[in-house]
């Protein structure tokens, strides 16, 4: 499945994870290539958190390796994979009590961004996803879309080589969507690669050049989106489970 | 200094340390200048510190730890034992205190590196007991009962040693300002709690909780080595659970995480309100704390974060009145 071929940014293989002997995630693999966006779906409890979370080092994998430009991140803590160029946002986008919006992006930038990239100041990033009026504001204070739009610019912060994020658009307005848009396809003309689990397909679709699809753990089709929804088996699988948001 | 890093010096560093100044001039003014008015003014200073050193790394990681005493006793006995048996003169002795303090901050650190919440909050019970407990059992070298004995006041002019103790509480007020607003302060503030966005901004949580309880415990130590020299003995109060509980309560009455409050509410409990109260004999210590308690039932939150809101109120109440 190394479609990315040798340049791949991210490359993960054989990533397995198991809860009291059930597997949750099996033979999970990725390839990510600079500048592309790679969206993750499947039906809720396919794993695909999980998967993401073996890849940022938030959960240890069984087995199988994970590799950021070619560098070994297996048995890496989530915070040294930050400071080697992998970022990620969390579905429920969290926030740390008592810092302000600015002090989210602060804090990732002066962790890990300026010794990356010193081009952006966190002001800009704040600026770009449409927060620079709500900077002294409590970040945990935020409307949903707004704290979505500050994980990823807190994520963004960090200088990331690749991205990953996890529902980005859910609980989105119509404008906070085309502003997400407009980020990833700046992340895209950064040559930046980017992971998306997304449930919204038809947002999802607008963005990624392709989809892999997880189902019960496993990866059953990967290729565009018109192509894998045209995948019986795909369809077959979303229909147990009550069908893909296609119109979300 | 450009315009916009003045502004968030003054937001951050100024005000704690302008308010910290004022609250420690008005103390004279207050109480006297006796040497008992100034005695008790001192005291209360290095309370505020104990209670600020407890708030720099609970009130920004949001754990609780009941046993601050650990880092106090820890260095008011290193200072009195440096002073009593090796002869060190106080400006040794001082900073060997804060440097015991500091070392038990780290030990701390290192012992719930991979603990928060109530384990945490058992961790520091645990240090603190045993330190206590030890207290009695090596009594051939911590004095027992009686403690460790200094024998000499460190600076004999009662004004002299208030002025050098304010100078070092406003200090040390400023310090832990500066280093909340710095990027340590945010990495120790994702450092607690849900930690996730702390490790996926790239901060090493375990070390970061590491250095801000060394922090805490090099000012606590600080503190307690002065205590130590300012009562010229150091004993098993200052280890005590009593000590540690009435710190962990005044942080609350003062406001957790606001530095400025904890450090305020120990002055005017340690000035006025104990002072008030030691004529009630016996009973002194329960009234004391149904005081502290009766504080928390009104200001939830810490009576610090409280007057940060009347203003507000206040605008508020006029509109309304004008309309």
């Amino acid at each position: 499945m190394n479609r990315a071929g040798p340049e791949a940014k991210l490359s993960a293989r054989g990533l397995s994870f198991q809860v009291g002997g059930a597997p949750i995630l099996d033979n999970f693999e990725v390839d990510l290539a600079p500048g592309e966006v790679v969206g993750l779906i499947g039906p809720n409890g396919a794993g695909k958190t999980t998967a993401i979370d073996l890849l940022s080092g938030f959960r240890d994998s069984e087995a199988g390796s994970v590799q950021l430009s070619g560098h070994e991140l297996s048995g890496m803590p989530p915070d040294r994979r930050v400071r080697m160029g992998m970022a990620r946002t969390f579905q429920e986008s969290p926030a740390i009590p008592g810092l302000s919006v600015l002090d989210h992006v602060l804090l990732a930038f002066e962790t890990v961004g300026r010794t990356r990239d010193r081009s952006r100041s966190p002001k800009e990033i704040l600026d770009r996803v449409g927060l620079a009026d709500d900077a002294a504001r409590e970040g945990g204070f935020l409307p949903i879309g707004k704290r979505r739009l500050l994980d990823v610019a807190r994520a963004w912060a960090t200088t990331p080589e690749v991205l990953i994020l996890d529902e980005p658009f859910a609980g989105l307005e119509r404008h906070e969507e085309e502003r997400l848009n407009g980020i990833l396809a700046d992340l895209r003309r950064e040559r930046r690669s980017v992971l998306i689990v997304e449930h919204r397909l038809s947002l999802l679709g607008e963005v990624a050049d392709s989809v892999l699809v997880l189902v019960q753990g496993r990866l059953m089709a990967q290729g565009t989106m018109e192509n894998v929804l045209q995948d019986p088996s795909v369809q077959k699988a979303y229909l147990h489970a009550g069908g893909p948001e296609v119109g979300a | 200094m450009s315009a916009r890093r003045l502004a968030k010096w003054r937001a951050s560093v100024g005000g704690p340390t302008v308010v910290g100044a004022v609250a420690v001039l008005s103390l004279p003014l207050l109480l006297g200048t006796s040497p008992y008015a100034l005695d008790i003014a001192t005291v209360a200073l290095l309370f505020a510190m104990f209670t600020s050193s407890w708030d720099f790394f609970c009130g920004a990681t949001g754990e609780l730890s009941f046993g601050h005493s650990f880092f106090i006793g820890t260095a008011a006995f290193g200072t009195a034992l440096v002073v009593a048996r090796l002869g060190f003169p106080p400006g040794l002795a001082i900073p060997s205190g804060a440097l015991v303090g500091a070392a038990s901050g780290f030990l701390i650190g290192l012992l719930t590196l991979r603990h928060s919440g109530a384990v945490f909050t058992l961790v520091t019970m645990a240090a603190q007991l045993g330190f206590h407990r030890s207290l009695f059992l090596w009594s051939d070298l911590f004095g027992g009962e009686e403690g460790v004995l200094i024998g000499t006041p460190w600076i004999q002019d009662p004004m002299a040693r208030f002025a050098t103790v304010a100078t070092i509480a406003v200090g040390s007020l400023s310090a832990m300002a500066w280093l909340r607003s710095s990027t340590l302060g945010r990495q120790l503030r994702a450092s607690g709690g849900d930690v996730r966005i702390g490790l996926a901004s790239g901060v090493p949580v375990s070390r970061i909780r590491t250095i801000g309880s060394t922090v805490s415990g090099l000012v606590a130590g600080l503190a307690g080595s002065l205590y130590a020299m300012h009562q010229m003995l150091a004993n098993q109060e200052a280890a005590g659970d009593t000590l540690s509980g009435m710190i962990f309560l005044l942080a609350m009455v003062g406001g957790f995480g606001t530095l400025l409050g904890p450090w305020l509410a120990a002055v005017v409990y340690v000035a006025f309100v104990r002072e008030a109260l030691l004529g009630l004999g016996e009973v002194e210590p329960l009234v004391a704390v149904g005081l502290l308690f009766l504080a928390i039932w009104v200001a939830p939150g810490g009576t610090v974060p409280l007057f940060r809101r009347l203003p507000r109120w206040w605008r508020r109440e006029r509109q309304e009145a004008a309309a």
